[in-house]
């Protein structure tokens, strides 16, 4: 019985110690008192990065500040010589219209002077471009290896090709969901939050260690209880 | 049988107040809206509210029997003045930098007030019309280096507290009550932990011929806090009083005398957030109140233990509920001391935007000890120095804002003062009362506007 009662209370001791600390923020602030909580806004655009490329050789023709683009591991291919040819032809003709598209954003992000938004499509843009120009040059090795009748190196450039059609794809969506200044810049912001939304602060209270547990600032005062003035009987 | 009268009052004083508290509400400290105020020097503004109340009070004297009813007007004049610290536009260029912070404030201080004019509208009877009077309620509070590791504070309540006689007369007791506190605070590093030094006056003067001697109270004590956690205190107060008259401890040979008595006192408590909307409060200590012995006295003493919880929960955004228990002792003016076992509940709603309603419920079984042997107390007939009370009282209010400036108001007080203690007086005005009951019930209700500016 006594077991029964420690384990209730160590139970009860700890649901209400972890009560507690649940129920505090996270940080403890300076000075101790109710936590004045700045909330962090940026002041200044800080535009999002495309996300790199793996490294690879650079392509030849493109300057060195052009991202690097790459193509790694090869796929399992199937497909007989022609229908490798005539699936190279049909994906470099979607990369062809990803390229355009991708153009087509960013004439949209000239027109409306949205630097931020412009810089963003750019870099996209030119890995859509490097990404044709690798296909282009895969596609036409793949011809050469169809007339030699090498095989592996068929499915080689046909690997190419399709992981290049995949990255292009993946450039134009990053391009298309592009942020512009209109959502990334929301200006100055002098927001401040005073501490966690617990509106009452039970250490606040003027009544702490006051007798009766009354604030003496704000209590009534003790009522004569008798009929006075006195005269004695 | 006085005890069934007891509890069948309680019981009916118990509906009316739960009555009060789920239809309307409790008397809150802060009004709801607050005006633009009036600047009345750079970074101080003065926030005016004035009003005015009609309504009705069916017991003035506070008698047990024949009681006197009344209409009654109330017009009320607040206002709140603090210090606010200026603050630029924009801010200045590397303000923020490590050496060019602002320089942190000298001083906080706010003050804040009201008086309170009531004009009894029962005309025919000259001794209710003539309890018209002036009551007011101000407060100040100053902080020195608030930032720094010595702090000073101070803070201030005078009041004029105004009440009909116990009995049906045309004068009034009033009094003039001034607390003051003044502490040095050691508060270093990040002031999560700070030491008060503090002093404490308490003076209650009473006008005319009320027949109690005046008080002057002097405490000196120690308190220490700790920040455990931003919404977690511990803190813990020792104090040692120095209590007595003011002047004579006796009024001539008519009135009550007042004992002295240097009190020891000593709590521990802690003040925190369970959960969000869950709050704890608890405190634990020792009292100790030996009063002075006189020729034919011998002085009582209060020796036991200071007890008070406080469990608050919000129940909803705009909903909050209270209940506490408390037990502890002070300095009387009825007697050397008087002990309370406190049970009381509040509960704050708002409903709408603009309706706030809130109520509570206060119960306490008082003990009067040291009560004087001039009244010739007894008890069922049994000569006694002691006087156990039932009192409850029931408060609600509610307030509807009208327009930015403008709301109205709705309150109720109703109180319960039962006793089976009986005493013996008379007065220079009123008649001989033998064996008088000192207990009444009472009931406030009040209508008024209120404009903020």
């Amino acid at each position: 019985m006594r077991q029964r009662t420690l384990l209730a209370a160590i139970l009860a001791a700890g649901l209400t110690g972890g009560g507690i600390l649940y129920a505090q923020p996270a940080a403890t602030p300076p000075g101790g008192t109710t936590p004045t909580t700045a909330a962090p806004v940026p002041t200044a655009p800080v535009p999002t990065a495309p996300t790199p490329a793996p490294l690879a050789a650079p392509i030849p023709g493109d300057g060195a500040d052009l991202p690097d683009i790459s193509l790694p591991g090869e796929k399992q291919v199937t497909l007989s010589p022609q229908e490798m040819s005539d699936t190279a032809d049909q994906l470099i003709k979607t990369m062809e219209g990803n390229h355009r598209a991708t153009l087509g954003l960013q004439a949209s992000a000239k027109q409306a002077k949205d630097v931020i938004k412009l810089n963003c499509v750019n870099e996209n843009l030119l890995a859509v471009k490097q990404l044709l120009n690798i296909a282009d040059a895969a596609k036409t090795d793949l011809t050469e290896a169809k007339i030699r009748g090498d095989r592996s190196e068929q499915v080689h450039q046909f690997s190419q090709i399709t992981i290049a059609a995949e990255k292009s794809k993946a450039a134009r969506d990053e391009a298309s969901a592009c942020i512009g200044e209109e959502l990334h810049f929301v200006g100055k912001n002098d927001l401040e939050v005073d501490g966690p939304a617990v509106r009452n602060d039970p250490t606040d209270d003027l009544d702490n260690g006051e007798a009766g547990g009354e604030d003496p600032f704000t209590a009534p005062l003790e009522a004569p209880a008798y009929a006075s003035p006195f005269a004695p009987l | 049988m006085a005890q069934l009268k007891v509890v069948k009052t309680a019981l009916a004083a118990g509906l009316i107040g739960a009555f009060a508290v789920t239809s309307s509400g409790r008397a809150i400290a802060q009004e709801a809206i607050e005006g633009k105020g009036v600047e009345v020097s750079p970074g101080t503004v003065l926030h005016p509210n004035v009003g005015a109340e009609l309504g009705f009070i069916d017991n003035i004297f506070y008698e047990s029997e024949n009681k006197i009813s009344s209409g009654l007007l109330r017009l009320t004049a607040k206002f709140d003045v603090a210090s606010a610290k200026i603050e630029p536009d924009e801010p200045i260029p590397g303000d923020d930098e490590p050496g060019n912070e602002a320089a942190p404030q000298t001083f906080q201080f706010r003050a804040g007030g009201g008086f309170r004019y009531e004009e009894y509208l029962y005309y025919d009877n000259p001794n209710a019309s003539a309890q018209r009077n002036l009551a007011f309620d101000t407060q100040a509070h100053l902080q020195v280096y608030p930032a720094g590791t010595w702090s000073f504070v101070a803070d201030d309540r005078l009041v004029r507290d105004i009440r009909p006689r116990n009995y049906e007369d045309s004068t009034s007791t009033n009094r003039i009550d001034n607390l003051l506190d003044v502490g040095l605070r050691f508060q270093p590093g990040g002031h999560s932990i700070s030491g008060t030094l503090r002093y404490r006056n308490v003076l209650d003067v009473f006008e005319g011929s009320a027949g109690v001697p005046n008080r002057m109270d002097h405490t000196i004590g120690l308190r220490g806090d700790w920040q455990w956690l931003p919404f977690t205190r511990f803190f813990a107060d020792l104090s040692y009083g120095f209590y007595g008259a003011l002047g004579d401890s006796t009024i001539g040979t008519a009135g009550l005398t007042k004992h002295s008595s240097n009190p020891l006192r000593g709590v521990v408590g802690v003040a925190t957030t369970l959960t969000p909307p869950m709050t704890l409060k608890a405190q634990l200590g020792w009292a100790w109140m030996p009063y002075e012995s006189t020729a034919g006295y011998a002085g009582t003493s209060h020796n036991a233990p200071i007890v008070d919880v406080e469990f608050g929960y919000e129940y909803a955004p705009t909903g909050r509920a209270i209940v506490e228990y408390s037990y502890d002792a002070q300095d009387s003016t009825n007697a050397d001391y008087f002990r309370d076992h406190k049970v009381t509940f509040r509960v704050e709603q708002q409903l709408i935007d603009k309706l706030l309603l809130s109520g509570s419920i206060d119960l306490r079984l008082r003990g009067y000890r040291g009560v004087d042997p001039i009244l010739n107390g007894n008890v069922d007939g049994m000569a006694s120095s002691t006087r156990d009370d039932f009192i409850f009282a029931g408060h609600a209010r509610a307030q509807y804002v009208l327009t930015e400036r403008y709301y109205v108001t709705g309150e109720y007080t109703g109180s319960v003062d039962q006793t089976d203690f009986r005493y013996d007086t008379t007065s220079p005005t009123g008649p001989q009362r033998m064996n008088d009951d000192p207990g009444y019930v009472r009931h406030e209700l009040m209508f008024g506007a209120r404009a903020a500016f």
